[in-house]
């Protein structure tokens, strides 16, 4: 009789151990997903606490926002578009994040915005084959394993740019959610403070400095170079010879204007930079996948800058990824022909707006 | 296949569901030697069919034993499976080791001499099965244990795949009859089984993987290092071991104890001993056992005079240390450990002829420097035995011992602390008794969320890529 309760108690032991698994990964499930972005999304957390504190740091000044993929991450040295010393100056941030087409560049936009940033002028990177699309997925959808990094509510959202492959974003995120310490462990670490350094590395190459800015190598040797390219030119082969563009992709660059013009913040198109070997690739696709961005700004009354020939050949080390001269390169033409003139259109009216008369409605 | 991998988890769970589904003991039996067999050949199948041949050899040498009164026969048949084991352990684990070493002493005598590399691969746990092997042949030799007529029996002893790479080191005598008894399903063993297995994820992900994280860097290069790092990465190191193996054992005993098997247990709070000889009864006991049973009093053990006595002990000492690994800093530092005894054996003499001596090292103050004093020995042993060759050992310990300025831990030292705290608390109330009765009182719900979220914790912290276990490679 007593080995018989003995039994019974393990058994319920045994259940409430089980019971106590389900309930704490639920728990770990629901905090992951509505509580902790910098557990669930350790990049993009770390852009907007970056913009945030940026943000904060010159209280009251505009703020530019430059979203794209690491090809923008690399190029634009933001730090040089930033002058403290004068009080119109704006902030400039670089809120590129590597493998980022329209659609992590609108959900990004979106958390910074939830986060409390009003920009005034916010830059949206196009890389044309990241438009193109293949059964009806843009390279982005196709490749990006997006959905545990994202809410429920942004996989809702997301999904409507995915046309035909949605479920598997919910599998990702489903997959996610049900095993949280396994899939978010890297941003557990990093939230805890878990396996940090004990000198934090400042300034070497792949380090992001606090305007957002990726340095890139310094250079490297010829075969390297030439050997990259090819990679590169193999990786992306196949989306850069799809000429239809991908519907979900366009619809994520409306979203974030229509997100953008919502709030009153100027919205641009930026082509993003490549060597003279990627262009010339595949001319036709490239052609027909820009004129896909073209009328879609045409239609939105964004301005579309083409950036494609900005840098050198021999200051990218990949073909699309520039090197720390090219970055300065880059940067420079950015300074000058996409940021200055629009700043100082704005900036005029701006300063007629706060001059203006103020009626009684106002 | 790590048992802490999703590989594994599978393969337990089929093993585990079809095991209890079927009604035969025999078919459970097979069943279990089957499975034994393929987590082995998952690895490497050759290297399984070798390991299952050298079973079947002594599984008929063991039955000529025990079928001849003949003790010449008896003798040579006993000759022919030791020379087999140690051969096969020597073979694959030494002689790379035994070919550079002659090499090093030709140039050091100043003869040029090339001998050849053998690529061989270190068969998993080959130290372990062999030594299962030796103690079943040795025992029926000895008449403590009749051999097994039924051979899946026998194979199942040295092949059951949760202490197959890496123990405990089972005796024949107490797995056996476990073999051929009929399992019953208890709540209460899959309770303990299941405990066990938390306990040893713990402290094999949580503690030890997240240990080499402080160590591996400095040891790369210990001469970059300050003592007082030095002794930081020597502490966490004994962690690391301890951790790793003790979590190994754990897990294989939850395994066992899910299957109805009991193996015995490997580790018993050791960093809590107050000298080294009691160290060795609470380290890796399985093994530990096994030295004395089938090394030490065969030698001669401690009947002989005391100077016989301590050379059986350093000869003992120093083939566990080789046991460990083939490199000279094994050796060494099994070595090391024999001198350390002796030193134990000998103040203890003399604390007898100094009963107020004796009575200070007894009182609370006096036990808690002990334990201290054993624990900075074991860490300084375990610096040498982690140190990349013989130099770098002369460093470390140089290092340890003089008190020298260099660079700090690569990574923030807090997690550290927080990590040797956890493991002294653990110990204190393992030693104490306290964390059954604790875990007992509390309420079943309450122990159900405490048990997901220390499992929740140990994935956690695991670090990103599973190491594999530290004793594999014994």
């Amino acid at each position: 009789m007593r080995a018989h309760l003995l039994q019974r108690q393990m058994r319920s032991n045994l259940g409430w151990c089980f019971l106590g698994c389900v309930v704490v990964q639920c728990g770990l499930a629901v905090g992951v997903d509505q509580f902790w972005p910098a557990v669930r999304d350790p990049e993009n957390a770390g852009v907007v606490k970056s913009v945030r504190a940026q943000s904060a740091e010159v209280l009251g000044r505009p703020v530019v926002l430059v979203f794209g993929s690491s090809r923008m991450k690399m190029a634009l040295r933001a730090e040089r578009l930033n002058h403290p010393e004068d009080e119109d100056a704006p902030l400039v941030m670089n809120c590129a994040m590597p493998q980022s087409g329209p659609m992590m560049q609108e959900i990004l936009l979106r958390q910074v915005l939830a986060a409390g940033v009003r920009p005034r002028l916010v830059y949206l990177e196009i890389i044309p084959f990241f438009i193109g699309q293949t059964n009806g997925s843009s390279v982005e959808q196709r490749r990006h394993d997006v959905g545990a990094r994202l809410t429920a509510a942004e996989i809702a959202s997301v999904c409507r740019y995915h046309v035909s492959n949605s479920h598997r974003v919910w599998y990702s995120w489903a997959m996610g959610r049900l095993v949280p310490v396994y899939r978010h462990q890297l941003g557990a670490h990093a939230a805890l403070g878990i396996d940090q350094a004990a000198v934090a590395p400042t300034g070497g190459v792949l380090s992001v400095d606090q305007y957002g800015w990726l340095r890139p190598p310094e250079s490297l040797p010829a075969e390297t170079v030439q050997q990259r390219s090819r990679d590169a030119l193999l990786e992306w082969e196949f989306s850069m010879k799809q000429s239809a563009a991908a519907l979900g992709s366009l619809r994520a660059l409306t979203d974030a204007v229509s997100l953008c013009r919502a709030r009153d913040i100027a919205v641009l198109f930026i082509v993003a930079p490549e060597s003279s070997t990627m262009r010339s690739f595949c001319p036709a696709a490239t052609e027909a996948q820009l004129n896909a961005v073209r009328g879609l700004a045409h239609e939105l009354g964004v301005p579309l800058i083409d950036a494609r020939t900005w840098v050198d050949d021999d200051k990218f080390y990949d073909g699309h990824h520039v090197f720390v001269k090219g970055a300065e390169q880059y940067t420079e033409r950015f300074a000058r022909e996409a940021l200055a003139p629009h700043w100082a259109g704005m900036r005029r009216d701006l300063h007629a707006h706060a001059c203006a008369p103020k009626t009684d409605a106002e | 296949m790590l048992f802490c991998s999703q590989q594994f988890l599978i393969f337990f769970l089929i093993v585990f569901a079809t095991y209890w589904a079927m009604p035969w003991q025999r078919g459970r039996v097979l069943l279990l030697l089957a499975a034994s067999f393929y987590f082995y050949a998952k690895w490497n199948h050759w290297l399984a069919l070798l390991l299952a041949f050298s079973t079947v050899v002594d599984y008929l040498l063991a039955l000529g034993m025990e079928a001849t009164q003949n003790p010449r026969v008896r003798k040579a048949l006993l000759g022919v499976s030791l020379v087999g084991n140690v051969g096969l352990l020597c073979y694959f684990k030494y002689v790379n080791f035994f070919l550079h070493s002659l090499e090093e002493a030709a140039v050091a005598c100043g003869l040029e001499v090339s001998l050849p590399v053998l690529s061989v691969i270190l068969p998993f746990g080959i130290s372990f099965y062999t030594f299962e092997a030796i103690n079943y042949t040795v025992d029926v030799y000895l008449g403590k244990v009749r051999a097994t007529r039924d051979l899946s029996h026998f194979m199942l002893f040295v092949l059951f795949f949760p202490h197959l790479v890496a123990g405990p080191i089972v005796r024949a005598r107490a797995f056996l009859p476990l073999v051929a008894r009929r399992k019953r399903w208890s709540w209460l063993r899959a309770y303990s089984g299941v405990l066990l297995i938390l306990l040893g994820i713990v402290k094999k992900l949580g503690i030890g993987d997240r240990m080499a994280l402080y160590v591996d860097p400095v040891f790369a290069d210990p001469a970059l290092f300050s003592s007082a790092t030095l002794w930081l990465a020597s502490i966490a190191y004994a962690l690391q071991v301890y951790c790793d193996f003790s979590g190994y054992s754990d897990m294989a005993m939850g395994l066992a104890y899910l299957l109805g098997y009991h193996l015995a247990t490997n580790f018993n709070m050791p960093f809590l001993s107050p000298n080294m000889s009691e160290l060795w009864r609470r380290w890796h006991m399985s093994l530990s056992s096994w030295m004395r049973d089938y090394l030490f009093i065969p030698l001669g053990g401690s009947r002989g005079t005391r100077l016989q006595t301590h050379r059986n002990l350093l000869i003992t000492f120093t083939l566990c240390g080789l046991w460990h690994g083939a490199t000279w800093n094994c050796v060494l530092w099994g070595f090391l450990n024999g001198v350390l005894l002796l030193i134990h054996a000998e103040f203890k003499g003399q604390c007898e002829r100094w009963p107020r001596l004796d009575a200070c090292l007894r009182s609370v103050l006096g036990t808690v420097a002990r334990v201290a004093l054993t624990f900075a020995c074991f860490c300084l042993t375990v610096a040498i035995f982690r140190s990349p060759g013989l130099a770098a050992a002369g460093t470390t310990a140089w290092r340890l011992l003089i008190p020298t300025e260099g660079a700090s831990l690569t990574l923030q030292a807090h997690g550290l602390y927080l990590t040797f705290a956890a493991v002294a608390l653990g110990h204190v109330l393992g030693q104490k008794g306290i964390s059954r009765p604790l875990l007992e009182r509390t309420p079943a719900p309450v122990r159900g969320l405490a048990f997901g979220a220390t499992l929740a914790l140990a994935l956690v912290l695991a670090p990103g890529a599973g190491k594999a276990f530290i004793y594999f490679q014994f």
